[in-house]
């Protein structure tokens, strides 16, 4: 029965260990870092200085690295997506967006995506982007602060949708 | 993993007897010990305080639970599995993992599903070592869910008062959506007390050994629903309690259902946040506002049932409905413009918030019909069976059992409770009690 006994502990214990560790304690540690990156990245962003923006972004990126784990998990792929907006690598940025609306859709991604796609440069995807988060949301039109972009937008939801799609106060 | 050894060679009946004894006491302890804490685990610097730690604690308890029995049947194989697949409690749970495997494959997004799939399973896990632990086990395991119950009665009513809050929110949530006690949302935490209150009342009609403890359990898990003011949570138990007392005596069902009413009045006349809540229901009703009666869940009920229209027989895909929403939202409100106007437009619905139509929606006809089997099952087990052993465990079975069948029916009729792991938990363990007790 010794053998058995050795054989069993051999097989099913790291096995156990790693079921533990990807189920149990990832979801949890990743959950955590999220909740300092994104405090993280709102105290970049709310300051001008270019430079902090740049350094939390980083540190969010490397924080992150081993989070993009869990299939339903939004968090890590949407504050990867913005800390590289923060560090000004567009390209990058879209990428992590388009994945994470491959996890969920949202009109804070879309959104999202949309204003990475005009820093870009990328302005027609843009529009089509900002204008499905706007339809969904209406209150998202706020923080478009290009005047021009936010009318278009605003034309372009009222074609698509019809003219009453959009509260009357806007 | 040490398994106590003779020296001198043992009989082979014996030592499967140790390997069985093993087994049993470890699964048993481990049973024990998550339905304790997974109601009241909470990581205070995760984003999601509350949620990731029960999920990740439900499926550690699988894992262990599945590396224990695999362990088990390496060392010792098991000579001959006789499953009695006649039985309701041992067929549906296999027939729920089959069709959620099925409705993975066809589903509109996969990884997504497969996260439900494996929630699925370690349910079915769990289900199944919780009624080897409740045969095994005597009255008092019922203390592993009433304990943690009362905790949280007293966590919520703490917040409810504002003499203890112990978690940081936000400046923009309302007092009473701080009263989340240790489950993460007030109407989260009202479903996981109604099961509890209604166990714990079972609980205290039947037991003679603990009716004190239980007594005491149940009137405060009864006071902690009021106080946590959910309505659904709330009318869910009241029916139950309706069922469980007309079970005893129809006289008495009807003189309690005055009484209840009476008592419903006055707390409604008494309650400031209740007489709020009738003004508004008054308010809504007469503007037509039907939208705001159901608390502003008109978009995800309509898109769900477009979900299931366009999908009937295999559904979006377990856990989808999330994923679905953002299209399936244009579409409702094209088609019911009102809800346009509702204070929640903006907001991106993870669930049904009625899980009838959210397992509709998911998994299809086929999966809704699985969904009320369960339910059926559940509440048959109070019909008195003939091989029945007369006993405490026996009655606790029949007080519980249908009603509970009724609580769930109602509570998924305006809540997820097949969505939250601490509400889950502590259904499939009283599921589990009441499969395990049924013969006494």
């Amino acid at each position: 029965m010794r053998v058995r006994e050795i054989v069993a502990l051999v097989i099913v214990a790291p096995l156990t260990i790693f079921g533990l560790y990807r189920c149990t304690y990832l979801p949890v540690h990743c959950s955590i870092v999220c909740a300092t990156a994104e405090r993280q990245l709102l105290a970049a962003m709310n300051n001008s200085d270019d430079y902090a923006g740049m350094v939390a972004g980083r540190r969010v990126q490397d924080a992150l690295r081993s989070c993009v784990i869990h299939p339903l998990q939004i968090d890590p792929p949407l504050l990867t997506a913005l800390s590289y907006r923060l560090t000004h690598q567009y390209l990058r940025s879209i990428e992590w967006y388009e994945h994470a609306l491959t996890v969920d859709r949202r009109p804070e991604i879309y959104f999202g995506l949309g204003m990475t796609q005009l820093k870009a440069g990328r302005r027609a995807e843009a529009m089509q982007n900002l204008t499905v988060a706007v339809a969904f949301d209406p209150r998202v039109l706020d923080g478009i602060d290009d005047g021009a972009v936010r009318e278009e937008v605003k034309r372009r939801v009222n074609a698509q949708y019809g003219a009453g799609w959009m509260p009357s106060t806007r | 993993m040490a398994v106590k050894r003779n020296r001198t060679r043992q009989p082979t009946g014996e030592f499967t007897l140790k390997i069985r004894d093993f087994r049993g006491r470890w699964s048993d302890r481990i049973v024990a010990a998550f339905a304790f804490l997974i109601p009241l685990v909470v990581v205070m610097p995760a984003k999601d305080t509350f949620r990731t730690a029960k999920d990740a604690l439900f499926r550690g308890e699988a894992i262990l639970l599945v590396a224990l029995y695999v362990a088990a049947a390496m060392v010792r194989p098991p000579r001959d599995v006789a499953i009695n697949w006649r039985q309701p409690a041992v067929i549906l749970p296999f027939l729920i993992v089959a069709w959620t495997a099925i409705t993975t494959i066809f589903s509109s997004n996969p990884s997504r599903s497969l996260d439900g799939l494996v929630t699925v399973c370690a349910s079915t896990v769990v289900f199944f070592a919780t009624v080897g632990f409740a045969k095994r086990r005597g009255f008092k395991t019922l203390f592993f869910i009433l304990v943690p119950a009362v905790i949280n009665a007293i966590v919520g009513a703490l917040q409810e008062f504002d003499v203890w809050q112990p978690f940081q929110t936000p400046a923009n949530i309302t007092h009473h959506q701080r009263s989340s006690a240790l489950i993460g949302n007030p109407n989260d935490a009202g479903g996981y007390l109604a099961a509890a209150a209604l166990a714990a009342l079972a609980g205290s009609i039947v037991s003679r050994e603990y009716r004190r403890a239980v007594v005491i359990a149940a009137v405060a898990l009864i006071a902690g629903l009021f106080v946590n003011q959910t309505l659904t949570a709330i009318i869910a138990f009241a029916i139950a309690a309706l069922v469980m007392a007309a079970m005893r005596s129809k006289t008495k069902a009807i003189a309690a259902a005055v009484v209840g009413l009476a008592a419903i009045a006055l707390v409604f006349a008494l309650f400031g946040p209740w007489q709020r809540r009738v003004r508004n229901m008054r308010g809504w009703v007469r503007t037509g506002n039907y939208n705001a009666l159901f608390t502003n869940r008109g978009a995800p009920f309509i898109t769900a049932a477009l979900m299931a229209r366009d999908h009937p027989f295999l559904g979006v895909g377990p856990s989808c409905f999330a994923f679905e929403y953002f299209p399936y939202k244009f579409e409702a409100e094209k088609r019911v413009p009102s809800l346009r106007s509702s204070y929640t437009r903006g907001t991106n619905y993870g669930e049904v918030h009625n899980d009838h139509l959210q397992v509709l929606a998911e998994t299809g006809v086929p999966g809704y019909a699985l969904f009320l089997a369960v339910i059926a099952a559940l509440a048959s087990m109070s019909l008195s069976h003939q091989t029945a052993v007369p006993s405490e465990r026996r009655d606790f079975t029949r007080m519980l059992a249908f009603p509970l069948a009724a609580e769930l029916f109602v509570l998924t009729l305006a809540q997820f409770p097949l969505e939250l792991t601490a509400v889950l938990s502590e259904l499939i363990f009283l599921a589990a009690l009441c499969t395990a007790w049924v013969d006494g």
